[in-house]
């Protein structure tokens, strides 16, 4: 393998791949990333034996041939090195040679067949879906995935295609996000997988190297177990998460007629200030909802700090009492993005449903929080 | 007419087969019993040969008084013994059989054959039965002694039979049932073949050698004995160390008359005189014998017989677990732990006896002297790299609350935290479970819980003996912030929980504190002690977490501010000082 190619080039690829690279394994090739050449192209690729990601770039070939090589002292290297043109070659003692005008680095390389394989199984279908829509929908759901090993289906986003619906549902069972959308080409398939945090997050950040995003499609494909994003020559291929999604179109009231709209920067601001006063273990805050006013307040029993601020709002229904952990309001906050919000309620122990005031174009989102039944003396 | 009558008196084969059930559920208690009869036939060997789990065939040979042909055709009906006669004898039970049940039960489920040779007698007999009916009576020439064989067992309860386990898993139960009788009886010859091999051949031999023989030679070398006589009650055996100490609590026979008995509370009796010598989850072996007046205790409250009732359970749970530290800490079972005054008996002084603390005097545990050595460190500015988002709030009202910049974390289960004088290590579970212990018992005054609702209640299926526990303390778990409704049967749903347990730890939670409570429970703690106790421990952060800076601020904050930051609800030290004297001490720079 031999091969010349400018430094930013290829460091701007590698980071899309270095990601998934673990950094505690036990098995010592999972450290490496495999570069594979062929012509003008070189394939990048890591795993992590659950993910694999891949991408392509061009570079000038001399001569073809693959290895694998330390992921992190490469990364590395490339990064301290200014923007020049850098030599790569593989020679006869398995070295691993990067040349530039300012000296020579070496690594050893490990054969391209110790490297784990991924094998990829038929796809029961596959979708286009425009980058952009798909960023957002991985990014407003993502946060409320769950961290609890003890319920792996929360541990990822859930995916259900339709035959006119493309959604996205996520949930830690304190609060849960649904977006739908509706703009996307499907070739008639329906099917529903989870796929795991890890690789979403990844497939996040390869989409953010796109300068321009709204114009890329990515092709989604599933399998029986994996799933398959495209973008381009580039891919992100995960395993999905085996078992039952809770069923949780049952969970989401539909008679919550109490509405509240409120600006929802107003409302961020206040809760995030409220918050500090509460408790740091429950961060427990209390809205009083009263007619077109909203009085926010946090007390830090063990400490004695109090917080209390009112913000106008409209709501016309009777005066309530509910407590909410205000880091799961600010993320639900932080995760919408109108000038204002609008709370469905019901009581003060149910469930609450939190909408944009106004929904985009062929989308639907919604976001869902338990509240914390505080009972008064 | 007769059709209106719906009550039947049974047949007696009926009842029979119906009482076998009671006594025999599988093939181990059919060993169980014929075992049972050997021994207190006064045999000195006894040989046990099973197949296919004991289903296609159980066959016990022994050497003792053997029966003559009369006793031995009445034996194999039912309520015949030799054991007792009348009623006052029941209460001076010194044999392991007294029902006269077993052998009829048996026989009514099996094909058996018994033969049977009174000492010094020619002639023996020889006794064929076939589902509990006498097919056949013969004179045998044979030795003496006694051996049933028991054939097809459940063949015409197909209902019972199909209960069975596989093969092997049957086979356990009855090695279970022989390392009880091999470890009570040191005295007789026991062998055991299992699908014609040899499994063992148990010569005569003292406790400490049986016990090796039968439970491995794990506890070589491993074990203390125990030997103390009290007016009514005398305890011998043996127990591990800490370094034998297993996961499962396989190894524990406790024996009462020499009878094999569980005894929830003398279990745990044990267990807790080795305090906190042991891991949590670990269990030693033990191999106690108790004798106590067959008059002050009621064996006969169930037909397995494992179950006994003492007549004052308190003074035997304190004298068992006296008797037991006592042999722990002269057997000196926790030198790898004491590296000063060895000789402090862990009796008197468990907890200190572990630690550095010994070292240093006691006066510095009294919390004046600590929180005044903290106060009085000098605050250092927190580097803003260090800081989380989350770091706690400075309140004025917090009076207990001190600025901290060298706090570690290691191990993830420890937190170091720099004084003026040294430095504290502080356990991060045992402190937490302090601050919710006496949170947990305010709530129980206060009535204001607090708790998150769950989108997706939890449903805990219980068993009835939880489900009863759990309405004994559902009040006050509802007053910590459960929110628990019935749903059908001993099916529980919980809808909320209180709002500072962490995500993680509420799938398991209820069965953990019905657990702990049930634990406690036999130890005579008042309820509400108990159930707090038990809800902080399930509730507090586990040892192992990783915290944020903000977090141990916040733990160490909330610690101080409890009544005794010192020990936690168990008892354990919660905070150990190392003087800087001390480490001076240690690196020579005195």
């Amino acid at each position: 393998m031999h091969f010349t190619v400018s430094k930013s080039v290829f460091y701007k690829s590698l980071q899309k791949v270095i990601g998934v690279i673990p950094t505690k394994t036990t098995i010592p090739i999972l450290e490496n990333i495999m570069i594979e050449l062929k012509d003008n192209t070189l394939q990048l690729t890591g795993t992590d034996l659950e993910i694999c990601i891949s991408t392509e770039l061009k570079v000038n070939g001399m001569e073809n041939g693959a290895c694998t090589v330390p992921a992190k002292s490469f990364n590395e290297i490339l990064r301290e090195l200014p923007d020049v043109p850098i030599e790569i070659s593989l020679e006869e003692d398995d070295k691993f040679h990067i040349k530039t005008d300012k000296g020579l680095y070496k690594l050893v390389s490990q054969p391209k067949d110790e490297f784990p394989s991924i094998v990829v199984e038929d796809s029961e279908g596959q979708l286009d879906i425009n980058a952009q829509i798909l960023y957002n929908m991985i990014d407003k759901t993502i946060f409320a995935v769950s961290t609890d090993e003890l319920r792996p289906t929360l541990m990822g986003v859930f995916f259900q295609i339709t035959s006119d619906e493309f959604r996205c549902v996520s949930t830690d069972g304190h609060r849960l996000v649904k977006v739908i959308n509706r703009d996307f080409k499907s070739s008639e398939f329906q099917k529903s997988v989870i796929v795991p945090t890890k690789a979403l997050s990844l497939l996040l950040k390869n989409l953010d190297t796109f300068p321009n995003i709204e114009k890329v499609q990515v092709n989604f494909s599933i399998g029986e177990n994996h799933v398959i994003f495209r973008i381009g020559e580039a891919f992100v291929y995960s395993k999905i998460i085996e078992g039952q999604y809770p069923k949780f179109e049952n969970v989401i009231p539909i008679n919550n007629d109490k509405k509240m709209i409120v600006n929802r920067e107003e409302l961020m601001s206040s809760v995030k200030r409220v918050s500090i006063f509460s408790n740091l273990i429950t961060h427990q805050i209390k809205f009083l909802i009263d007619e077109n006013n909203l009085t926010i307040s946090s007390e830090d029993i063990e400490f004695g700090g109090e917080g209390n601020e009112e913000i106008p709002i409209n709501y016309e229904s009777e005066r309530m009492e509910i407590g909410y952990n205000g880091v799961y309001v600010l993320d639900i906050l932080r995760h919408l993005d109108t000038d204002d919000v609008e709370f469905l309620l019901k009581d003060s122990v149910s469930a609450a449903i939190i909408n944009p005031s106004a929904q985009k174009q062929n989308e639907d989102l919604m976001m869902l929080i338990m509240p914390i039944r505080i009972k008064e003396e | 007419m007769s059709n209106s009558n719906k009550v039947k008196i049974l047949s007696e084969d009926l009842t029979n087969k119906i009482a076998a059930g009671e006594v025999v559920d599988r093939p181990a208690s059919v060993v169980k019993e014929l075992v049972e009869n050997s021994i207190d036939a006064g045999s000195d060997q006894i040989t046990v040969v099973v197949k296919g789990g004991g289903k296609s065939l159980i066959k016990v040979v022994d050497n003792g008084t053997g029966m003559n042909r009369e006793d031995a055709i009445l034996s194999v009906q039912r309520h015949t013994t030799s054991k007792i006669a009348t009623y006052n004898d029941l209460h001076n039970i010194h044999t392991l059989g007294f029902r006269g049940e077993a052998l009829a039960s048996i026989a009514s489920i099996s094909r058996m054959e018994l033969r049977s040779t009174v000492h010094n007698e020619n002639e023996g007999v020889l006794i064929k039965l076939e589902g509990g009916v006498v097919e056949d009576v013969s004179a045998i020439a044979d030795v003496r002694g006694t051996s049933i064989s028991v054939k097809n067992l459940f063949y015409n309860t197909p209902a019972r039979r199909k209960f069975l386990k596989q093969d092997d898993t049957e086979y356990r139960y009855i090695l279970n049932i022989m390392n009880r009788f091999t470890l009570a009886y040191r005295d007789i010859e026991f062998t055991l073949y299992n699908n014609d091999q040899q499994v063992f051949d148990l010569k005569p031999a003292p406790l400490e050698k049986r016990i090796v023989d039968v439970l491995g030679s794990r506890y070589q070398d491993k074990i203390v004995e125990v030997n103390d006589n009290h007016n009514f009650v005398q305890i011998s055996g043996y127990v591990g160390n800490q370094e034998s100490a297993k996961k499962s609590r396989a190894d524990q026979y406790l024996f009462l008359n020499g009878r094999y008995i569980q005894s929830r509370a003398l279990n745990h009796a044990i267990i807790s005189a080795y305090g906190t010598i042991l891991p949590r989850g670990e269990f030693p072996m033990f191999v106690i014998f108790l004798e106590i007046d067959p008059r002050r205790v009621d064996v006969n409250v169930h037909p397995s017989k494992m179950e006994v009732k003492f007549s004052d359970e308190r003074s035997v749970y304190s004298i068992l677990r006296g008797s037991v530290k006592e042999a722990l800490s002269t057997g000196q079972v926790i030198p790898a732990f004491q590296f000063s005054k060895p000789e402090v008996p862990i009796a008197e002084k468990p907890r200190l006896s572990q630690s550095f603390q010994t070292q240093i005097p006691l006066s510095v545990f009294e919390r004046g002297n600590l929180v005044e050595a903290i106060k009085s460190d000098e605050p250092v500015e927190i580097e803003e790299a260090e800081v989380e988002k989350t770091q706690p709030v400075k309140t004025p009202g917090a009076q207990k609350h001190l600025e901290r910049a060298n706090v570690w974390q290691v191990h993830n289960k420890y937190i170091i935290s720099e004084i003026k004088s040294g430095f504290i290590i502080i356990d991060q579970h045992a402190a937490h479970e302090r601050i919710l212990y006496e949170k947990a018992l305010h709530n129980f005054e206060r009535s204001n819980p607090s708790s998150q609702q769950l989108l997706f209640p939890i449903v805990v299926d219980l068993n009835a003996d939880d489900y009863s526990y759990l309405m004994e303390i559902l009040p006050f778990l509802e007053k910590l912030g459960f929110i628990i409704k019935g749903f059908s049967g001993n099916t529980v749903v919980v809808e909320g929980i209180p709002s500072d347990v962490k995500l993680g730890n509420k799938e398991n939670i209820i069965h953990e504190i019905l657990e702990d409570y049930h634990k406690n429970k036999s130890t005579g703690l008042d309820i509400r002690d108990n159930v707090a106790k038990s809800f902080a421990c399930k509730s507090a952060v586990k040892f192992g977490k990783k915290l944020s800076l903000g977090e141990m601020n916040s733990l160490i904050d909330q610690l101080f501010a409890t009544q005794s930051p010192y020990f936690c609800p168990h008892g354990r030290p919660v905070i150990i000082t190392l003087s800087l004297d001390e480490l001076n001490k240690r690196f020579g720079r005195t």
